[in-house]
């Protein structure tokens, strides 16, 4: 036993001593290490085809609680492709980039329009980069985007990881999207992912996230404005925050509506998809109003409510059935809803431009607020 | 059934939800992976029944020991060499797939044959355990990482990106014939009892299976295939998902703990799942070491009373580790596991044969007592 | 005349004896004589209780009319110790027997006299509720203390001797209904087989009976509270205590016994389970917090939240060692602080604790030696060591977290994790005395599982 304990032990040391003298490359220490935090693309101003790739790069500060404002550096280099750019930025700095915490990623509304297919594998490929990144659409240029340096930005937080997921700012008008999303609503027949555009006003001291942006298969993209994303976000996403105003008679009532349920069913008429039929249901309070209001009269605004939402949601559904866009994902349910050789998504896309929509829609009002 | 028992069959299938298993399956989604899943539950569970069942009639005895006793050496010393490569072989394989997982996903600087070494330093040590503290150690462990796992693997069904719609997009290609390579795939979480023969030697009662241990096993390994390939096709996409090399690393990395400790999902995850497979292939080359030992042995490597066999064993395990793995490609990892899966029925056949000799000769020296003397 | 002399001559056996004994100056050697008759004393005086010698055995010595009714008296005294060969006779000596020679016959009585048999004060384990007052130093006491808390015909004391140069008593303590016979033959084998010049206390015999000569684990636990002896002689363990120590060894013992404080039983339910929790909470947290700090910073960044890793990168820059260095430091510089703190009487060590931990931590923060995200690592960690009740497992674990930090220096984030399993493997193969160090204690266990040998 004694003398088998020492062999252990001695063979044991040497081997971790050969792997001591191995470990060297690998160990890095975390002051050694730059942390991308947002990474833009654009397209090359130089290279055809090619990337302009700029990395916002998130510098430790000595005592944060000492310094007023989060410092950033910035890198830009184009390449041919994502990962080549990466690669020469690498040697623009003395330390290691570090992928890791890279949470945003910017694209140029322009690069939309193409096939996404050659940078996103950079992404999907590189085991480094967080799936749960968030992706948005950048307009005018992702450059322009990631300078922003908003005036709330308080140091160590940075302010494009806190407008997504519910980090930070929760409001029906951003829509989240993570990269595995995004691949994955991208490269699946029957639904089209959407992003969320970040705008800047013209001092580019604030960011600005309201809107966003459909993606089609084949380069196709179609914007949604405010009012549109807020319907999509909330009925899809399920997003909180939901105000309504309804202007009638003289009558302003703003409804914040807290809970959003929606469903759906496809109708068929023998082998096509006919009809979809949307319940809605909706309930809140009311928020503000210019009259006073009475409880008993709360069934007479749910109606008021219901109806001018309707017409909202109908046309936000015919606009992008008229672009033959589908972010609700109404073909991948109505695949689902099939056995595959019965090949339902060609029956799907050929009637789907055609397709009625019903939207039943159910507004419940709690109480009149605090005061009636 | 005795505890032991569950825990080797659970701890194979919590394994093998996560590196080859769902990719091969997953790689067939278009061609008949769901039917393959069924009919492997089926065959699974009855092979867990009847090698329970051959095994019943021998509490406390090991394969060896029994193949020692009854079946001539000429056929029992083949037959021990093939099951000490198979079980060998398992292990190699799960340390290969986390070498990779791990270089790709928590290390990427380090060099492969580092990666190596932190595995296989430890799992020796395993191999050099006695069994029954290997028990308790598989007990411990198990026991106190289920509850995460369940914790994990909960948090992955219930998040608000898992996408139920692919999966019954997945569920419509339930019509296609079951596939060959898919179906081995399949059964290979459900195969953890198999290593009954050699901790058999160290659990005494209750070696047994009726209608509700049945069940148990049959309603877990559902459970383990049915996430194993349906939930990465929530979060990956269905269709998309062929060309992912870990459907499951990706998966676990879409998601976030929004108010966790660690925000990224995907290194709890790593971490337990990287424990666990530890263990299983701590178990395999256990198993790997005891076959080889009782295949060969020699008395000159006793020296000052101590064994020193089972080192050369590990020695050899070592290098064929340290040389295979440095030179193998993930691709040729997914080769070599399919490979692996698909000689399963051969290794059943070898199995459950070598058992039914074992009940032959063992009657047949019942009826000559004189002669076994 | 001449055959009342004789009588007055002390016997044979009793000159040898106090030649062997001699120079001492202890050794007293006389007799007594009254009417023609005689007796002859032979006792050492350092060990022997002259009170008690006066009042049972000279006394009676003059209250009696003959020799014959002396020696019936002496040979009835409870405290009469069996007389064999002269060396014994020679060692019983040492231990305070007095040698009485009544014409031919020989007593051999015990008259100790123990200076130190009060029950001492709980120092090691306190507890706010629970017994207050532990073992003595003195055998006898001690085993009073045990047998006035568990009144139960089936506790057997067995005593013996040591067979090193003190000759020391210890005594077995077990319920024989209770007991695990494999540990109890094993113990007593190890006990018989003890082969070491010189044994202190329970801590040394405690780490003879291991077996092993060289390990990190304890393999039995030394204990001075009495409810915990009784605690465990009631769950079939088997104690022993050595003469004139005031701690008891207990064996065999698994590694969940040293995470029981005595306090967890005197608690509500959910009191006693938040506890246990907290502590060991504390023990995963300072065994893995140092290695945790160098996988995270040096090898995977990516798992700490941006934040967080913004933070502790800020607070690395200037730090000119890399950061295994950095935690080796500071944790010996905690192991010294610690280390000095026990050795110190308590009024210097709380300077010492004031001037190394404050001042000493915040300059080397200041001078940019060592991060102050460190400084928070190692002070969790000291604090969290002491969370462990029993000082041998906190002494275990301050040596296993310089294992980890080693092997995760060496191979990261999944070095750890694969670590931590080595320790646990390495905990379940270790035995203490036939039992399974690291198991769970499921009913019925045994019936299922096979323990022996193989």
């Amino acid at each position: 036993m004694e003398a088998a304990s020492r062999i252990k032990l001695v063979v044991l040391s040497i081997l971790l001593l050969c792997s001591s003298i191995l470990s060297a490359c690998a160990f890095k220490d975390i002051d050694r290490r730059l942390f991308v935090s947002v990474i833009g693309i654009d397209p090359a101003e130089k290279i055809e085809n090619g990337f302009k790739v700029t990395l916002k790069i998130a510098i430790p500060f000595g005592a944060i609680k000492q310094s007023s404002r989060p410092t950033f550096a910035y890198l830009s280099e184009e390449g041919e492709t994502v990962g080549e750019a990466i690669r020469m930025l690498e040697t623009h700095v003395d330390k290691v980039l570090e992928l890791g915490h890279m949470k945003t990623i910017v694209i140029n509304e322009e690069l939309l329009k193409d096939d996404l297919e050659e940078f996103m594998n950079f992404f999907v490929r590189r085991g480094d980069v967080q799936m749960i990144a968030y992706v948005t659409a950048a307009r005018p240029s992702a450059e322009t985007i990631l300078k922003v340096e908003p005036n709330t930005e308080a140091p160590a937080s940075i302010s494009f990881f806190n407008f997504f997921g519910e980090t930070g700012t929760e409001s029906p008008f951003i829509v989240t999207t993570y990269l595995f999303e995004f691949r994955r609503d991208y490269f699946a027949k029957g639904i089209d992912p959407v992003l969320p555009i970040m705008e800047t006003n013209k001092d580019h001291t604030e960011l600005i996230v309201n809107k966003s942006l459909v993606i089609g298969k084949k380069g196709k993209t179609l914007e949604l404005d405010s009012i549109m994303t807020k319907y999509y976000n909330s009925l899809v996403h399920k997003a909180s925050g939901f105000s309504y105003k309804i202007q009638q008679d003289g009558l302003h009532l703003l409804l914040n509506l807290d809970v959003v349920k929606m469903h759906y069913k496809i109708l068929s008429e023998g082998e096509r998809p006919s009809k979809i039929v949307m319940h809605i249901m909706k309930s809140g309070v009311v928020g503000e109003s210019n009259k006073p209001l009475s409880p008993k009269k709360l069934s007479e605004y749910d109606k008021l409510a219901e109806d001018a939402m309707t017409k909202k949601v109908r046309h936000l559904l015919l606009y992008l059935q008229e672009e033959n866009l589908d972010p609700f994902g109404f073909g991948l349910r109505y695949r689902a809803s099939k056995l595959h050789s019965a090949d339902p998504y060609k029956a799907w896309e050929e009637a789907y431009p055609e397709i009625d929509f019903d939207i039943i829609m159910k507004v419940e009002l709690k109480s009149t607020g605090v005061t009636e | 059934m005795n505890r032991f028992l569950y825990y080797l069959i659970l701890l194979n299938m919590v394994v093998n939800i996560v590196v080859e298993v769902p990719k091969i399956l997953i790689d067939h989604s278009h061609r008949g992976a769901i039917t393959s899943m069924l009919l492997a539950l089926v065959i699974g569970v009855s092979f867990n029944w009847i090698v329970i069942k051959l095994f019943k009639e021998h509490p406390g005895r090991s394969l060896p020991e029994l193949l020692h006793d009854y079946v001539p050496s000429w056929i029992s010393k083949p037959i021990l060499l093939y099951f000490a490569f198979t079980w060998f072989f398992a292990g190699f394989l799960s340390i290969a797939a986390f070498t990779f997982l791990l270089k790709r996903f928590l290390t990427p600087e380090m060099s492969t044959y580092i990666i190596i070494s932190t595995f296989v330093f430890l799992i020796s040590y395993g191999i050099l355990m006695k069994t029954q503290s290997l028990l308790n150690s598989v007990e411990l462990i198990l026991v106190l990482n289920l509850p995460i796992v369940i914790f994990l693997i909960s948090k992955v069904y219930s998040d608000r990106s898992m996408e139920w719609d692919y999966v019954k997009v997945a569920l419509t290609y339930s019509n296609n014939p079951p596939d060959y390579s898919a179906v081995t795939a399949a059964i290979y979480p459900l195969l953890g009892i198999v290593n009954i023969i050699i901790f058999n030697r160290h659990i005494l009662e209750k070696v047994d299976m009726r209608m509700k241990q049945f069940f148990i096993i049959l309603l877990a390994g559902a459970a383990t295939l049915f996430t194993s390939y349906f939930i990465p096709l929530g979060y990956i996409g269905f269709g998309v998902s062929e060309n992912v090399q870990y459907p499951w690393i990706l998966t676990s990395d879409s998601i976030r703990l929004k108010y966790g400790l660690i925000e990224r999902f995907i290194f709890i995850f790593l971490l337990i799942f990287l424990s666990l497979s530890f263990l299983n292939t701590t178990i395999h080359w256990h198993v790997a070491q005891k076959l080889l030992d009782s295949f060969h042995r020699t008395k000159k490597l006793i020296i000052n009373e101590k064994d020193y066999n089972p080192y050369v064993w590990i020695v050899v395990f070592w290098v064929i580790t340290f040389i295979g793995i440095g030179r193998m490609t993930e691709y040729q990892l997914f080769l070599y596991g399919k490979y692996f899966f698909n000689q399963q029925p051969l290794f059943a056949v070898v199995l459950i044969g070598s058992l039914m000799l074992i009940k032959r000769g063992a009657k047949k020296k019942w009826k000559q007592p004189a002669e076994s003397n | 005349m001449g055959s009342s002399s004789e009588k007055q001559q002390p016997p044979e056996l009793l000159l040898q004896l106090a030649q062997q004994l001699s120079p001492t100056k202890d050794i007293v050697q006389t007799t007594l004589h009254v009417d023609g008759m005689a007796a002859h004393l032979l006792y050492l005086k350092s060990a022997v209780d002259s009170i008690v010698l006066q009042k049972t055995i000279i006394q009676p010595f003059f209250q009696v009319t003959s020799l014959d009714d002396y020696a019936s008296y002496l040979n009835s005294d409870p405290n009469q110790t069996e007389m064999a060969d002269e060396q014994t006779v020679l060692v019983d000596l040492t231990k305070g027997n007095v040698l009485v020679a009544v014409e031919h016959r020989f007593f051999l009585l015990e008259v100790r006299k123990v200076g130190f048999n009060e029950v001492q004060q709980i120092t090691l384990e306190p507890t706010i509720h629970g017994a207050q007052l532990g073992l003595s130093e003195s055998l006898e006491t001690s085993l009073n203390v045990i047998r006035q808390r568990y009144h139960k015909p089936s506790l057997i004391f067995d005593t013996m001797q040591l067979k090193d140069q003190s000759n020391r008593s210890i005594a077995l303590v077990y319920d024989k209904i209770t007991v695990n016979p494999r540990a109890l033959q094993l113990i007593k084998k190890r006990l018989d087989n003890l082969d070491f010049p010189l044994i202190l206390s329970s801590g040394d015999l405690q780490l003879y009976l291991n077996g092993t000569k060289k390990s990190l684990f304890p393999a039995c636990l030394l204990t001075e509270r009495p409810d915990r002896l009784v605690y465990n002689i009631s769950a079939g363990k088997i104690i022993i205590i050595v003469d004139g120590s005031p701690h008891a060894v207990i064996a065999p013992v698994v590694f969940f016994d040293f995470m029981v404080s005595m306090e967890d039983l005197y608690h509500g339910y959910w009191i006693s389970i938040l506890t246990i929790i907290l502590r060991y909470a504390g023990l995963l947290a300072c065994v893995i917090l140092p290695a945790l700090y160098v996988g995270i910073t040096s090898y995977t960044p990516d798992v700490f939240r941006t934040e967080l890793a913004l933070t502790v990168a800020a607070s690395r820059i200037g730090v000119p060692y890399p950061s295994f260095m950095e935690v080796f430091f500071m944790l010996l510089f905690i192991e010294f602080l610690t280390e000095a703190s026990i050795r110190l009487p308590s009024p210097i060590s709380a300077t010492a604790t004031t001037v190394g931990g404050l001042i000493l931590g915040t300059a080397a923060v200041e001078a940019a030696l060592t991060s102050n995200i460190m400084i928070i690592v190692v002070s969790l960690v000291a604090v969290s060591t002491f969370v462990i009740p029993i000082n041998e497992l906190g002494f275990a674990v301050r040596g296993l977290r310089f294992i980890l930090l080693i092997y995760t220096t060496f191979f990261g984030l999944a070095g750890l994790a694969i670590g931590l399993l080595g320790i646990v493997l390495f905990l379940a193969n270790k035995e203490s005395f036939g039992e399974s160090y690291l198991k769970f204690g499921w009913r019925k266990r045994k019936k299922e599982f096979r323990t022996g040998e193989g």
